[in-house]
């Protein structure tokens, strides 16, 4: 019935996580979309008129292929969001009566931009954790006979789903004796080899 | 004593131990590690007091051990070879202890390797990256321990980590090496003219 179902290149990908402590103070940023193979993209110094820079000798340049600017902007929007939604003390608005565990700290969508929305995922102690994810919905409403508000739904679901994971991890994180917690960012290989992990399994499942 | 006896006997030592939670067990270590780290300058000063430490551990854990294995009705026999040591030490006791078993390797008369693939002290547990963590034997205690223990079964031995998890390497490996076995003797005031 769906022929497209055999085409992967329709589906969601994870383009950027964000994990943002209690004070609002960024613990982990990373893109995870590979810009050499969007072609339309404009290199961001082209946009300022700026030269573009050849080869990541130096460290700056580096962190900055981690996470471009325009992802860093299109988070820090989101995060305005977040303050929106959160509400008078204590400071969880959004949460249903009764809801308990992973569905209290799932927040849902903050924000569209252009073709990427923006999820959110609160814990109890407020580490907000963030999801800019590319999808095909409105693609994919015309082949099958769903609503919007279901495959609204089932989204919902497999970002929750990763949420869940990356909450994990960083209780583990945590768990190690040699991190110190605060404001420091995080900079663990096993951390972020593992969320890597995590990230290709969501890319591949949808 | 028999290789699947051994086994068998840690297992079922196993089983009759009071338990702890791993995750407490694991965080209090690493508690402790920290600790350690705060307070020592050097790498060589903190592995060594790890393994005071667990020199005091070892001397009172091989009493528990012979004395729970008798209370289960097993027979433990003298040891006649080295081998059959290594045998005890990594299939029954530590099995008893910790709920991991260790493979006895490069068995020679007096020396022998110990491969524990399960460190139940490392649970979360990651080093920093940077160098001079390189010489830090996170698990160091077991050396004391088995130092402490063997000793008061009159075997004076030294145990070294020669490869660990936590450095990269696939297992942990702990060389044990006898020097002496000590003699049975009363002090000096008690020595018959």
């Amino acid at each position: 019935m769906n022929n497209k179902d055999n085409e992967k290149t329709k589906g969601m990908s994870l383009i950027s996580l964000a994990i943002v402590g209690k004070k609002n103070e960024p613990l982990f940023m990373k893109e995870y979309r590979d810009e050499s193979t969007n072609a339309a993209c404009i290199p961001e110094a082209e946009l300022f008129g700026l030269k573009v820079l050849t080869g990541n000798t130096d460290g700056f340049s580096k962190r900055a292929k981690e996470c471009s600017l325009r992802q860093q902007f299109i988070l820090h929007s989101a995060l305005d969001r977040f303050d929106e939604l959160a509400g008078p003390p204590p400071g969880f608005g959004w949460r249903e009566k009764g809801s308990t565990g992973t569905d209290a700290m799932w927040v849902g969508l903050l924000c569209p931009v252009e073709e990427m929305r923006v999820y959110g995922y609160m814990s109890t102690t407020k580490m907000k954790f963030l999801a800019v994810v590319e999808d095909s919905i409105f693609m994919q409403q015309q082949e099958a006979n769903t609503t919007i508000q279901q495959q609204q739904r089932n989204v919902d679901g497999e970002i929750k789903q990763l949420m869940t994971w990356i909450h994990q991890l960083y209780v583990e994180y945590t768990l190690n004796p040699f991190t110190t917690l605060g404001d420091a960012k995080i900079s663990s290989h096993r951390f972020e080899k593992s969320i890597l992990d995590c990230v290709n399994k969501f890319n591949r499942s949808t | 004593m028999s290789k699947s006896n051994a086994a068998a006997n840690g297992h079922s030592l196993w089983q009759k131990m009071p338990k702890a939670n791993a995750e407490l067990f694991a965080l209090t270590y690493g508690t402790l590690v920290t600790e350690l780290v705060r307070d020592y300058e050097s790498t060589e000063d903190i592995n060594e007091q790890l393994e005071k430490m667990g020199y005091s551990i070892g001397v009172r854990c091989v009493d528990e051990f012979l004395a729970k294995a008798d209370q289960a009705g097993m027979v433990i026999p003298p040891c006649r070879a080295f081998g059959e040591t290594a045998e005890v030490l990594a299939k029954t006791g530590l099995r008893m202890f910790l709920g991991v078993s260790a493979e006895v390797q490069m068995l020679s008369d007096s020396s022998f390797s110990l491969l524990i693939y399960e460190n139940p002290l490392s649970l979360f547990v990651e080093l920093p990256s940077d160098p001079k963590w390189k010489n830090l034997k996170y698990s160091n205690l077991y050396c004391g321990i088995l130092r402490g223990s063997l000793e008061q079964v009159n075997l004076r031995v030294e145990c070294k980590f020669v490869k660990d998890v936590l450095q990269g390497d696939d297992v942990n490996e702990i060389r044990v090496e006898l020097k002496e076995v000590l003699v049975d003797g009363a002090g000096e005031e008690y020595q018959e003219e």
